[in-house]
């Protein structure tokens, strides 16, 4: 366990050193993908979670079903089957 | 009737607005049926309104009953084989700081007859270095009151005596989602979690033998779990007006129980106002260190019989169809079947709506 501690904590530290130089872009920033470019992108069958009461549906049934969890956008538990 | 109230009156505060704001409802029905003779009927109503340009707020009532459940899960616990049910609501407040900054706000809490739990978090998401980049990270609390209601009159299901059955979980989320090109994304998510307090159900029984007598006793399990997880999802726009996401994830915690899972879902556009799903998803996971499905000797420190615990490995498949009513929501139809090498399987049926006003 520890050492998946140590890597996650790794990863972390590299992205934030990657990173650190252009982090947080200002809001006028004109690079990048304009949002008429992003049609596809933005299209419903493209979102990861599109349907979010389905997902916290699946993520119940697993939470009791399951000995695993986590990986998943939300989280938080208050499922009331502990 | 609290929570029904609370509902209420936010969906009053809601409706009052100087704006034309954007509202949606949704409503979910799900009927679950499973291998243990575990049935259940939930049902879930989810309110969101722009309160202003810049904020936006989500009001989610559930109600999940169980109408039939095994013999072993409440009615031998408990003496009592009627159905049990549970409600649960939520409050989440979305705020964009700034045009591309945005935070999120949520308070949930659910309940049942002998159980109540509660859960705050907060979560922040920005964009980096080229606005290709999305970073977003998230931090859940959630505390669970817990009273069972067991019968006195059986002493061997009472829970250990002068111990607080309450628990805690602190759950922290970070994920980064980046824009590959026009018809491509990639997100990876990383959680961390640590749960602690009374962490059994209190209604879990492990049979136990030892020479010729054999009785019951109350699992045991640590008073903390600490846990990991990794996930990435790749999503990708394919010909013909479809849609493709794969998603891989590994867990790891501290019962020794290794999981990992390889979901993929494939969306088609059947007509322009039609769509259909098509999901797979497999999972495998090891056992807790201290899992047994019979014993035969005394147990040592912890022990549990408790299926999710065990070693095992399952295959789910989904299909769905969303049908778009132009400028006013959508109804969808989903169903999944879920079956495992143990035996055990499940059979979910679900109906939705959503209407935009």
């Amino acid at each position: 366990m520890r050492k998946i501690y140590i890597l996650f904590a790794g990863v972390m530290v590299l992205l934030g050193v990657t990173y650190a130089d252009d982090f947080l872009v200002k809001e006028d920033n004109d690079k990048g993908i304009k949002f008429y470019d992003k049609a596809i992108l933005s299209d419903p069958i493209m979102q990861f979670d599109r349907d979010v009461l389905r997902r916290q549906m699946d993520q119940h049934i697993f939470y009791v079903r399951e000995g695993s969890r986590g990986g998943y956008d939300s989280s938080g538990g208050a499922c009331g089957c502990n | 009737m609290q929570l029904i109230a609370i509902l209420i009156i936010l969906i009053a505060i809601c409706s009052y607005d100087e704006v034309h704001a954007e509202k949606s409802i949704s409503v979910h029905l799900m009927n679950y049926g499973d291998s243990a003779d575990v049935d259940i009927w939930e049902g879930l109503i989810l309110y969101q309104t722009d309160l202003s340009d810049q904020t936006e707020l989500s009001a989610k009532y559930g109600v999940d009953s169980v109408t039939s459940v095994s013999f072993n899960t409440i009615s031998e616990s408990t003496g009592n084989p009627e159905a049990q049910v549970r409600h649960s609501g939520s409050l989440s407040l979305n705020h964009f700081y700034t045009r591309n900054i945005s935070g999120a706000t949520s308070l949930q809490v659910s309940s049942k007859e002998d159980y109540f739990s509660y859960t705050a978090g907060q979560s922040m998401t920005f964009p980096i270095i080229d606005h290709l980049t999305t970073l977003s990270f998230a931090g859940f609390y959630t505390k669970n009151v817990n009273s069972p209601n067991i019968p006195t009159t059986n002493s061997v299901l009472l829970p250990p005596p002068n111990r607080s059955l309450d628990s805690d979980q602190l759950t922290a989320i970070m994920s980064i989602e980046r824009l590959l090109s026009l018809k491509s994304k990639l997100k990876i998510l990383a959680e961390m979690y640590r749960q602690s307090g009374y962490l059994s159900t209190g209604y879990q029984r492990v049979p136990i033998t030892t020479g010729t007598t054999s009785g019951m006793a109350l699992e045991s399990v640590p008073d903390s779990r600490t846990g990991m997880s990794v996930a990435a999802v790749y999503s990708r726009w394919l010909f013909n007006n479809s849609a493709m996401h794969i998603r891989g994830r590994y867990s790891q915690d501290s019962y020794n129980v290794t999981a990992m899972s390889a979901d993929v879902t494939f969306l088609k556009y059947l007509t322009d106002l039609l769509i259909g799903e098509f999901r797979y998803r497999y999972y495998r996971q090891t056992s807790a260190s201290f899992y047994g499905d019979i014993f035969d000797v005394l147990p040592s420190e912890y022990f549990t019989n408790h299926q999710a615990l065990s070693e095992f490995f399952s295959n789910m498949i989904g299909l769905g169809l969303t049908y778009e009513i132009e400028k006013w929501g959508s109804v969808k139809l989903w169903g999944d079947v879920y079956g495992a090498d143990t035996g055990f399987n499940y059979l979910t049926i679900s109906l939705g709506y959503e209407q935009k006003f």
